[in-house]
C-alpha cells in the first residue's frame, strides 16, 4: 500500500483534488466572510448551496448550456439569501432562528422541485450530463507535477482563487471595505456617518448567496454531473466553521479550504485504493476533523464583536 | 395651534398571546394558499389534495392511530429541541442523538440478550436516554468549557455517527446473510406494549407525559427559570451568579437524552430492529416542531400532531394524485418561514403620534 501511497500520479490526484473539493468549500466560505464582517450569521449556507446545486444542474441539463446553468445557481443562491436578508436584516428576527428556518425550506423545496420534474427517478436510472472539463493553462501546466495541481482546474476554480485577492483587496484597500469592516464590529459608527447599515447588510446577504450558489454548481456541474437530495453533504456547515477556523481573514480561509479540499480528496483516494479499513471512517473524517478545527479556532480574535446581533437604530 | 398627526410604525415590547395565536393562523392561511398555488402549478386541484390529506391522516380509527405513531418521535425531538433553544443554545444535533439512543438499545439487545423479562423494556429504554446523554453531552461540554460553537458541533456530530452506525451495520452489527443495512429482529419481549388494543404503542403515552414534564421543568422550577432567564440576557444571568457553563451542559444533557429515548421507542414501538434511515429525519423535523410549537411544550404536542398528521396524509395524497409527497417537505418549511414574516409583522404596530411644534 505504501508504495501505491507514493507513486506521483497518486499524489497528484489527492494534491488536485485538494483544489477541487476546496473549490467548493471556498465559495460557501468567502460569501460567508463578507455576510459575516457586515455583522450577519448566515447559518442558511447549507441551503443556499444546495438550492445552487439544483438550480445549475437543471438549467444545464435542459438547455445545454452549463454556463447559463452557474448563472442560474449564483441567481439561486441569491433567491434563497433574499428570503434569509428580509427576516434577518429587515424584519431582525433572531438571525439563528432565520438561519435554521431558510435551511429546512430550502432542503424541502429542492427535493419537491427535483421529485416533480424528475417523478420515476430511482437509485439506477439517476438523470445526469456531461460536466465541464478541465481547463489546461497553456505552458504552465506543462510544469511536471506543479503543472497537474495548480493549472489543470476547472474554470470555477479559477475563478474562486482570484475572487480570494478581489476580497482581500476589497476589504482592506477601499472605502467600502473599511465600512464594511467597521460595520460587524460598531453599527452605530457607520450609521452616524449616513451609512445605510440595514441596505449594506443587505446585500452582504446577497453576495453571501451568489457565492454559495456558485459553490453548490461546482458540485453538480464540475465534480459530478448529477443531483441526488443532500448532495452538499454538509458543506455548507464546513464553511461556516472554515470563516471561524480562518479567523475571518480572506488568505487564512484559503488555506483552511485547501486542507478540507485535501481531508475530502485524500478520504476518496484512499477508498478507491481499497485500503483495509472501514470506508466509513474515512467519509467520517471530514466532519471529525472539522469539529477539531472549531476547537482550535476557539479564541480566535478575527470575528467581528457585533456579529449576530440586529442593529435597531435608537 | 392646530394639531398634526403622523403615523409612526414601533415595535411592540411584547405580542401577547392573541396576536401569537392570530399570527400562526394567518401563517397557516398563507401557507396554505401558497401551497395551493404549488398544487395548481403542478396540474391538480388543491381541494382534492388536501382533502385526500385529511382523509389519510384522520378518515378512519385506523388513520388516527397511523397518525399519532408518526407525531411520537417528532413530538419528543421537538420537546428536546425547546429546552436548550429557551436558554438560547441552539443544539441541532436531534438527528444525531436520536441514532445516539437507537444505537444503545440495539448495543443491550445484541450483548446482553438474557435479562429477567420485567426489566427489559425499562433497562432498554435508559440505554436510549444514555446513548442520547452521551452525544448531547460531547458538544455541552465542548460549548461549556470552551466556548466551541455548538452549532457546528452538533451538525459535524450527526454526520460522525451516522457514518459510525453504518460501519456497525454493515459490520459487526449487520444480520447475518443480509443484504440490507440491518440488525437481527429484537426479541419479541423488547417490544413496546400497545394502547387500547390498537397499533398505537406506549411510546405515544411517554411523549405526552413528558410534554407536561417538560413545562413543569421549564415554568415550575428554579432550573427552568434558569434556562429562560439565561435565554433572556445571558450576561445579566451571569451577573446575577447563574452559573452559565453549568446550564449549557444541562440543557444538552436534557436534550440529548429526550433525543435518545426518541430513537429506542421508535425501534422498540415500530421497526423492532436498528434499520439504516429508521429515524426519517425525526431529528431535523424537532427544530420545526419546536419552532412551530413557538417553543412551548403544549404548542409543541400541536405542531407535532400537526405534522404527524401531514405526513401521514402525504401517502393517501401520492396514492389519489400525482402531487408527490415531498409537498408535505416543502409545506413544513414554508410553514415555518411564513410563521416567521407573520410574527414579524404582528411585533409592530402603526400608532398615531401628535407632533409638536
Amino acid at each position: 500500500m505504501l508504495t501505491e501511497f507514493l507513486q506521483v500520479g497518486f499524489l497528484i490526484s489527492i494534491f488536485a483534488g485538494a483544489v477541487r473539493m476546496g473549490t467548493i468549500i471556498l465559495f460557501g466560505a468567502l460569501g460567508e466572510l463578507i455576510t459575516e464582517r457586515s455583522g450577519v450569521l448566515n447559518l442558511s449556507v447549507e441551503g443556499m448551496m444546495l438550492s445552487g446545486a439544483l438550480a445549475g444542474f437543471l438549467v444545464a441539463y435542459f438547455t445545454d448550456s452549463l454556463w447559463l446553468g452557474v448563472i442560474c445557481a449564483a441567481l439561486a443562491g441569491m433567491l434563497i439569501s433574499i428570503i434569509f436578508g428580509l427576516l434577518a436584516v429587515v424584519f431582525q428576527i433572531d438571525q439563528t432562528v432565520s438561519g435554521l428556518s431558510v435551511n429546512i425550506f430550502a432542503a424541502g423545496l429542492t427535493f419537491y422541485v427535483y421529485r416533480t420534474i424528475f417523478p420515476d427517478v430511482g437509485t439506477e436510472n439517476i438523470p445526469n450530463l456531461v460536466p465541464f472539463s478541465v481547463i489546461k493553462i497553456p505552458v504552465l501546466s506543462e510544469i511536471p507535477f506543479v503543472g497537474d495541481v495548480l493549472f489543470s482546474h476547472y474554470a470555477l476554480s479559477y475563478i474562486a482563487l482570484i475572487m480570494v485577492g478581489l476580497i482581500a483587496f476589497y476589504l482592506y484597500r477601499t472605502k467600502s471595505g473599511l465600512i464594511l469592516r467597521t460595520m460587524g464590529e460598531n453599527p452605530r459608527a457607520v450609521d452616524m456617518k449616513g451609512v445605510n447599515v440595514t441596505l449594506t447588510r443587505f446585500l452582504a446577504v446577497l453576495f453571501g448567496g451568489l457565492m454559495a450558489g456558485l459553490g453548490g454548481s461546482f458540485i453538480t456541474l464540475c465534480s459530478s454531473g448529477l443531483f441526488v437530495a443532500d448532495i452538499t453533504a454538509g458543506r455548507g456547515w464546513l464553511a461556516i466553521a472554515i470563516v471561524i477556523f480562518g479567523d475571518w481573514k480572506p488568505g487564512r480561509i484559503l488555506l483552511a479550504s485547501l486542507f478540507f479540499g485535501f481531508v475530502d480528496a485524500l478520504q476518496m483516494q484512499v477508498q478507491a485504493l481499497g485500503v483495509q479499513l472501514p470506508f466509513q471512517l474515512f467519509l467520517a473524517m471530514p466532519y471529525i476533523l472539522t469539529t477539531v478545527a472549531v476547537f482550535i479556532g476557539r479564541k480566535r480574535s478575527g470575528q467581528p464583536i457585533s456579529l449576530g446581533e440586529p442593529y435597531v437604530r435608537e | 395651534m392646530a394639531k398634526r398627526y403622523s403615523y409612526r410604525i414601533e415595535k411592540r415590547k411584547d405580542i401577547g398571546i392573541f396576536l401569537n395565536i392570530l399570527s400562526i393562523i394567518v401563517a397557516l392561511v398563507v401557507s396554505l394558499i401558497i401551497a395551493s398555488g404549488i398544487i395548481i402549478f403542478a396540474g391538480e386541484d388543491p381541494k382534492n389534495v388536501f382533502m385526500a390529506i385529511l382523509k389519510g391522516a384522520f378518515g378512519s380509527q385506523r388513520a388516527v392511530i397511523d397518525t399519532l405513531i408518526k407525531s411520537t418521535p417528532i413530538l419528543l425531538t421537538g420537546l428536546a429541541t425547546i429546552v436548550p433553544f429557551r436558554a438560547k443554545i441552539w443544539n441541532i444535533g436531534q438527528e444525531g442523538q436520536v441514532y445516539a439512543g437507537a444505537m444503545g438499545v440495539t448495543f443491550i439487545i445484541l450483548y446482553f440478550p438474557q435479562m429477567p423479562a420485567a426489566l427489559y423494556i425499562p433497562v432498554l429504554l435508559l440505554a436510549s436516554v444514555i446513548g442520547g446523554t452521551l452525544w448531547g453531552y460531547i458538544p455541552g461540554i465542548l460549548k461549556a468549557r470552551y466556548n466551541v460553537n455548538e452549532i457546528i458541533v452538533t451538525v459535524m456530530l450527526n454526520y460522525v455517527i451516522l457514518y459510525l452506525c453504518t460501519f456497525l451495520l454493515n459490520g459487526p452489527w449487520q444480520e447475518p446473510g443480509s443484504y440490507y443495512y440491518n440488525t437481527i429482529k429484537f426479541p419479541d419481549s423488547s417490544a413496546l406494549p400497545f394502547l387500547f388494543d390498537t397499533r398505537l404503542h406506549t411510546g405515544f403515552l411517554i411523549a405526552l407525559l413528558l410534554s407536561f414534564v417538560i413545562y413543569f421543568l421549564l415554568w415550575k422550577t428554579k432550573l427552568g427559570f434558569e434556562i429562560r432567564a439565561m435565554g433572556n440576557n445571558p450576561t445579566a444571568s451571569r451577573y446575577k451568579g447563574i452559573n452559565t457553563q453549568r446550564l449549557i451542559i444541562i440543557v444538552m444533557l436534557i436534550s440529548g437524552a429526550i433525543c435518545g429515548l426518541a430513537g429506542g421507542i421508535e425501534l422498540l414501538g415500530i421497526h423492532h430492529k436498528l434499520i439504516y434511515g429508521f429515524s426519517s429525519g425525526a431529528g431535523f423535523t424537532g427544530i420545526l416542531i419546536a419552532l412551530l410549537g413557538r417553543l412551548h411544550p403544549f404548542g409543541v404536542v400541536l405542531a407535532a400532531i400537526f405534522f404527524g398528521a401531514l405526513r401521514n396524509g402525504s401517502v393517501a395524497m401520492q396514492i389519489y394524485s400525482n402531487v408527490s409527497s415531498e409537498l408535505v417537505t416543502l409545506m413544513m418549511g414554508l410553514i415555518i418561514i411564513v410563521l416567521l414574516f407573520s410574527e414579524a409583522v404582528f411585533k409592530y404596530r402603526i400608532r398615531r403620534v401628535e407632533n409638536v411644534d
